[in-house]
């Protein structure tokens, strides 16, 4: 039988501790004394005719029917293991098809069998000769492939990554059947031993990108990945910046999209997302369902995209700016129309709109904490009531309500969260340079935020690319999306081994 | 290291573009809106008592427009309530700045639509209070100015006011419709500027006339344009006189020609475009200046029972629409010559033309236009606007 490497592990991670001890051969006995005070370890004696060997296995990660059924019966029963003359001989004949599963591997390294089986996987150990069979019998409790729940559908395929590594692999296989489709595994977490998977296509990825990717995820020397942000604080080119360097989706067919036009794709297990890299400003900006509908109408929802990032950015610090300092730009009628709704409210502007801006973020957060049921009525609560309540109270304008609520709803229409989370910080800024000079403080906080963006280059490629390209043929998929007829090319900032996508 | 440099650096054009962009005052024109009172029109007046001075009334949104330096000018029959407030100062900023400091609010001009100016300090030359107003930073360059004829203007701002509201307001509705008669079009501050500023350009800026309309009842009126020579009134043009500057100056966009066919049955025409070529040469020793005017034109109205586009009912009515629109801009030609003053804009036209001998003429360039000869020449032609026959019945007896 054809083995499968299944199992790489990178230099940094290291099992056991000094302290911890370790076993320092493949002998059951040893093992079952390293586990012992681990209830879910298993390290079960079995007879095989005349030989003595040990199954090792972690209860939970197992199935434990096929493993009865297929393991401990060949074992007990197989005429040919029964007169197997040495461990040695029955090794061959577990590997050869006794043991009746597709990925049947042999092992002499202590480590690696421990890992493996810590994975879930089952460990046949014949201690004389200090070797062990793994067979793949992996079978827990997981979540079913479903709908994705951060990224509607309503014109594609509606399924979802979910938190095992080996479901959205066979997902992505499933999507990209071309043999130059790698899926290369590590292990990463001292402690937490995660299955990484680096996916990519041989031939199209530039291969120094993913050089920088492998060189960062090797870097990355943590306990473990228990949450999203682990990985991206370690991939991110300027960790300290509030913009996401990384493009994550729940999406198999936008994350198998990206990976053709010869981006990294990155799977977590444990991590029910999948990211991408190099990620530019424009891909935060751009939703699967722009290349499912129309090329006019999404263009059109695009350039809206585009607006409403504007409005969601500047709206509060544009309305302090000419509320406060430049009246004259205001058409008369608004102006009489913002000043009476003004009168004897007794807060300036700024106060007003940060006031309203920090109600709006107690809202999200606590809508977001609470249950989905309880989270409704809080922003009937907190919308309606309270706000409904201080406007009548003259706490508060009633431009300013709906200045804020223009603001959030704008904001809602980001397809990518980390993207409008750094939205929503930068919004305050502009708030306070708004308040501060007026036009010229919100100008100013405009440069400040292009030599932020400016600043950052992710894997080698500008964060503001394509946008920052003097060729239009670049610019071609970033404000408007294009027939695909058009776009001929892969995006230059992966700067692809095989620019052409089509003719 | 480096981000501090880019940080240092950063900084530093920040220092350079506040310095730059004229930050030097503490005071950063930062007030709340509410705190504002905002301007809605100004009325420039002679002082009543001291010639030499001039009173200046603002017109301010009712309610919560004022405290109590003015007088309230009621409702009005549209139900918005306006208050006026006034001063008098040796100039407008003097009056402004007494007005600022006797009223609760800060006053802004951002929003003044509209300055009136009374006949008795528009005659006295319009440069000291157009002085201020091109000055002034929150004044708006597109707000209209208007001269009121027969009165003065804060007078005008009053009594109309107590009639029927908000003068800004009527004066709005009114402004809006001008571009349908063609004898009137907005002056704008920037275009008074204009003018202000080119010594040989005749001033023509439109007047507003209060008609009383028995008692109490008022009503207000544009009906052509008051006519400047050296920035002093001199005169007012009529309906007829304007419109024929306006052909002239290529600013009718509409406007109705009264017609009648063979049998002299009324017919109205709309002018839907005009365009005018107007050439300025100086041959032997005198101005001369060719005219050549492009109506078109769509039947407005007909009580003919004639069919209006058969050639020979055609070229009757074109001809009369041809002849009106010339004696209107003969007449314009008269008023000119009469008042001696440049109301055409044929100096711009000459200097464009003609840039070096414009230099020797413009001294004497009113004097020179007494003498000048018109030849205008007026071309037209009519759409038919729907083709309805049963309306009128025509081709039946």
């Amino acid at each position: 039988m054809k083995q499968k490497p299944k199992y790489t592990q990178t230099e940094d991670v290291t099992l056991f501790s000094e302290e911890q001890g370790r076993p320092m051969c493949l002998h059951a006995e040893s093992i079952k004394q390293f586990f012992e005070k681990s209830g879910d370890v298993l390290v079960r004696s079995v007879q095989v005719g005349k030989l003595e060997a040990a199954v090792f296995c972690v209860d939970g990660l197992i199935d434990s029917a096929t493993i009865g059924e297929q393991i401990f019966k060949p074992l007990a029963t197989d005429e040919k293991l029964q007169q197997a003359e040495n461990e040695t001989q029955a090794v061959k004949l577990l590997l050869e098809g006794a043991a009746q599963f597709p990925f049947v591997t042999k092992e002499t390294d202590v480590n690696q069998v421990i890992t493996a089986v810590l994975n879930g996987l089952t460990a046949i150990l014949f201690s004389e000769i200090e070797t062990a069979v793994l067979i793949d019998a992996r079978g827990f409790e997981k979540r079913s492939i479903g709908e994705p729940t951060d990224e509607n559908v309503i014109k594609g395929a509606k399924d979802c990554f979910v938190e095992v590594i080996r479901v959205n692999t066979a997902t992505i296989r499933r999507k990209i059947k071309t043999p130059n489709l790698v899926i290369e595994e590590s292990v990463t977490g001292k402690m937490s031993l995660t299955n990484i998977a680096l996916v990519y296509i041989n031939g199209t990825t530039n291969r120094h990108i993913l050089k920088e990717v492998r060189r960062r995820l090797q870097k990355m020397n943590i306990d473990g990945i228990m949450t999203s942000g682990y990985v991206e604080e370690s991939l991110s080119e300027k960790p300290f910046s509030v913009f996401p360097q990384l493009l994550y989706t729940e999406r198999p067919d936008k994350f198998c999209s990206h990976i053709m036009e010869g981006r990294v794709g990155l799977l977590i297990d444990g991590l029910p997302i999948a990211y991408i890299l190099p990620a530019s400003v424009t891909m935060f900006m751009q939703a699967p369902e722009d290349y499912s509908n129309n090329y006019i109408f999404s263009s059109a929802i695009r350039l809206l995209r585009y607006f409403c990032l504007a409005i969601s950015l500047l709206l509060p610090g544009f309305y302090i700016a000419i509320t406060t300092f430049h009246q004259e730009m205001i058409p008369t009628e608004l102006a009489f129309s913002i000043q009476k709704a003004k009168m004897n409210v007794p807060f300036p502007a700024f106060v007003e709109i940060l006031g309203m801006l920090i109600a709006f973020e107690i809202l999200m957060e606590a809508g977001l904490k609470l249950p989905k049921t309880i989270g409704q009525a809080v922003s009937i609560v907190g919308a309606l009531v309270v706000g409904q309540a201080a406007v009548e109270a003259k706490i508060i304008s009633p431009a300013v309500v709906i200045v804020i609520a223009f603001t959030g709803v704008c904001g809602f229409t980001m397809p990518n969260q980390d993207f409008s989370n750094a939205v929503r910080l930068w919004r305050f800024l502009f708030t306070l340079a708004g308040s501060l000079a007026g036009l010229f403080g919100v100008m100013i906080a405009l440069i400040f935020l292009l030599l932020e963006l400016c600043d950052i280059q992710n894997l080698g490629a500008p964060y503001l690319e394509p946008l920052s390209d003097s060729l239009s043929s670049h610019i071609k998929d970033t404000l408007i999306r294009p027939p695909f007829r058009y776009l001929n090319w892969r995006p230059f900032s992966v700067r692809s081994v095989n620019i052409r996508r089509q003719k | 290291m480096n981000r501090c440099k880019r940080m240092i650096v950063v900084f530093l054009l920040l220092d350079l573009m506040v310095c730059t962009a004229g930050c030097k005052r503490n005071d950063n024109n930062r007030r709340e809106i509410n705190s504002i009172d905002f301007v809605r029109m100004v009325a420039i007046d002679a002082a009543q008592d001291e010639p030499e001075k001039m009173e200046v009334t603002l017109e301010l949104q009712g309610e919560d427009g004022g405290n109590d330096n003015g007088a309230d000018s009621g409702g009005g029959q549209n139900g918005e309530q306006s208050k006026l407030i006034s001063a008098t100062g040796g100039s407008f900023s003097e009056a402004f700045l007494q007005l600022q400091t006797e009223h609760g609010k800060l006053l802004n001009l951002a929003h003044s639509d509209y300055f009136l100016i009374g006949e008795e300090a528009a005659g006295r030359g319009l440069t000291p209070y157009m002085d201020f107003i091109s000055r002034n930073n929150q004044i708006q360059f597109s707000a209209d100015v208007f001269i009121v004829k027969g009165m003065r203007a804060a007078e005008f701002m009053s009594r109309f006011g107590e009639a029927n509201g908000m003068v800004s307001s009527q004066l709005k509705n009114m402004a809006e419709k001008t571009r349908d008669l063609s004898y009137i079009t907005n002056t704008s501050v920037i275009q008074v500027m204009g003018m202000l500023d080119n010594a040989s350009h005749g001033m023509k800026i439109p007047y507003l006339e209060l008609q009383e309309k028995g008692e109490k009842q008022v009503d207000m009126e544009m009906s052509g344009y008051a006519l400047f020579r050296d920035t002093a009134l001199v005169d007012y043009a009529d309906t007829e006189a304007s419109r024929g500057m306006n052909f002239f100056s290529g600013e009718v966009y509409s406007g109705l020609i009264p017609v009648r066919d063979t049998e002299g049955e009324a017919v109205v025409t709309r002018i839907s475009d005009a365009k005018t070529k107007v050439k300025v040469r100086y041959e032997q020793n005198e101005l001369r200046v060719q005219v050549n005017a492009e109506i078109h034109t769509t039947l407005e109205e007909t009580h003919s029972k004639k069919n209006l586009f058969l050639p020979e009912e055609y070229d009757v009515l074109m001809s009369q629409q041809n002849q009106y629109v010339k004696n209107l801009m003969l007449r314009a030609v008269q008023e000119s010559k009469e008042n001696r003053i440049d109301a055409l804009s044929l100096a711009d036209s000459f200097r464009m033309q003609h840039p070096i001998i414009w230099e020797d003429l413009k001294e004497n360039w009113t004097q020179r236009l007494e003498g000048a000869r018109f030849e205008v020449n007026v071309s037209s032609r009519m759409d038919r606007s729907y083709d309805y026959e049963e309306a009128n019945r025509y081709g039946q007896s």
